[in-house]
């Protein structure tokens, strides 16, 4: 009797805990999918980049449809990954650019961080931070990375622009 | 009213053979098939003041077009492609100058950033100009970015000039900037290696004349 009750609770809960896994941006309204964008950014940058990781910066979030052209794509990307690319032409996601205070701070890029999320499931698809390099979650999930744990030295690096001094008098006029 | 023409002619006649007298003009060769669309920038010599001889430069496309500075570009990309490991890559870049005597672009020797892992960023520190003649004559500066076709797949680079890149060339040095990277947006870690790259030009069109 207690192993069919077990098993009616399992058939019952297991569609409940594989749509809590789904989240669809794209039916949420504005508030909560900026809530959840800004919220997952921040996770992303502190797993990956903490370093670039700045609190109470306002993050500017915008929608785009996800396109792989095929005329570039060789010069892009690794072989294996391509096709996963490729099948996920037209799919939306979301831009999070992550800020930072450009007086107080020089980064190789304008931003701290940029994330960018499927819209469809809530996963994040890339980040890229302020030295210009970042991870790309096709060929190894995020939930991959996650479950696997993420080394130190797999981490990217903080590092901020540091300009010799002589660059700045020598060809003055 | 005739009489206040007459006077204007004279004049103006008097102004302009002063001006001859006054100012030396110096054209480019005949024969300088480089800077074509830089002739309307002659450089003039003011007799008895001191700070006035101006030495134009080339635009950034005349230098890009210069077969000495392709052969330098190449070179330097070819470097950097040959220096990859799985370990790390590194980038290669060097300055660029014009000869105002011989009007003629020559480069300054290859310099090369550290070794960085693939996390990291890359870059490189051009070297010191040292002479007053260098500093004179530097024109434009090169680099590369890096190759990550020995990268791990999970690993992405955003392409092209970064804001770094802009803000040295618009606010620091105030020449023109080449760099050497692939195509834009971004590439990810194990693309292949023989792809082309392509080229940038970001910064001012040219260095503002110099003032000696």
């Amino acid at each position: 009797m207690n192993m069919y009750r077990i098993l009616l609770s399992t058939l019952l809960f297991f569609p409940l805990s594989l749509t809590a896994q789904v989240i669809n941006l794209g039916q949420m309204n504005k508030q909560e999918r900026h809530a959840y964008l800004v919220k997952k950014s921040i996770e992303v940058i502190k797993i990956f980049g903490p370093g670039y990781y700045r609190e109470g910066a306002a993050p500017i979030i915008s929608d785009y449809t996800h396109s792989f052209f095929y005329d570039t794509k060789e010069m892009l990307t690794a072989p294996e990954i391509e096709p996963i690319l490729v099948k996920n032409n037209g799919r939306k996601y979301y831009e999070v650019i992550c800020p930072y205070d450009t007086l107080t701070e020089r980064l190789s890029w304008d931003f701290a961080a940029k994330i960018k999320i499927w819209e469809d499931d809530g996963q994040p698809i890339e980040v890229i931070f302020g030295n210009g390099i970042g991870v790309n979650f096709f060929a190894r999930s995020y939930d991959c990375w996650i479950q696997e744990g993420v080394k130190d030295i797999e981490k990217i690096k903080y590092q901020k622009v540091e300009m010799p001094q002589y660059y700045i008098n020598q060809l003055k006029d | 009213m005739k009489n206040y023409i007459s006077l204007i002619c004279v004049f103006l006649s008097f102004y302009s053979l002063v001006s001859c007298v006054n100012l030396e003009y110096y054209e480019l060769d005949d024969n300088e098939h480089l800077f074509e669309q830089n002739r309307l920038f002659p450089r003039f010599k003011t007799k008895g003041e001191n700070n006035s001889v101006i030495m134009a430069y080339p635009n950034v496309d005349s230098i890009m077009n210069s077969s000495v500075v392709i052969a330098k570009m190449d070179d330097a990309w070819n470097r950097m492609i040959n220096s990859c490991t799985v370990d790390g890559r590194r980038e290669f870049g060097f300055w660029i100058c014009y000869d105002h005597e011989n009007h003629t672009i020559w480069c300054c020797e290859m310099d090369s950033g550290p070794m960085v892992p693939y996390p990291d960023g890359g870059y490189v520190n051009l070297r010191e100009l040292k002479t007053a003649k260098q500093r004179i004559q530097a024109c434009a500066f090169f680099h590369t970015h890096t190759s990550f076709h020995l990268a791990q797949t999970s690993y992405s680079r955003t392409t092209g000039p970064s804001t770094d890149d802009n803000n040295l060339a618009n606010n620091v040095f105030k020449i023109p900037g080449i760099l050497y990277d692939y195509p834009l947006p971004n590439i990810s870690g194990g693309h292949p290696v023989g792809k082309q790259h392509t080229i940038y030009k970001f910064g001012p069109d040219k260095r503002s004349p110099h003032y000696n």
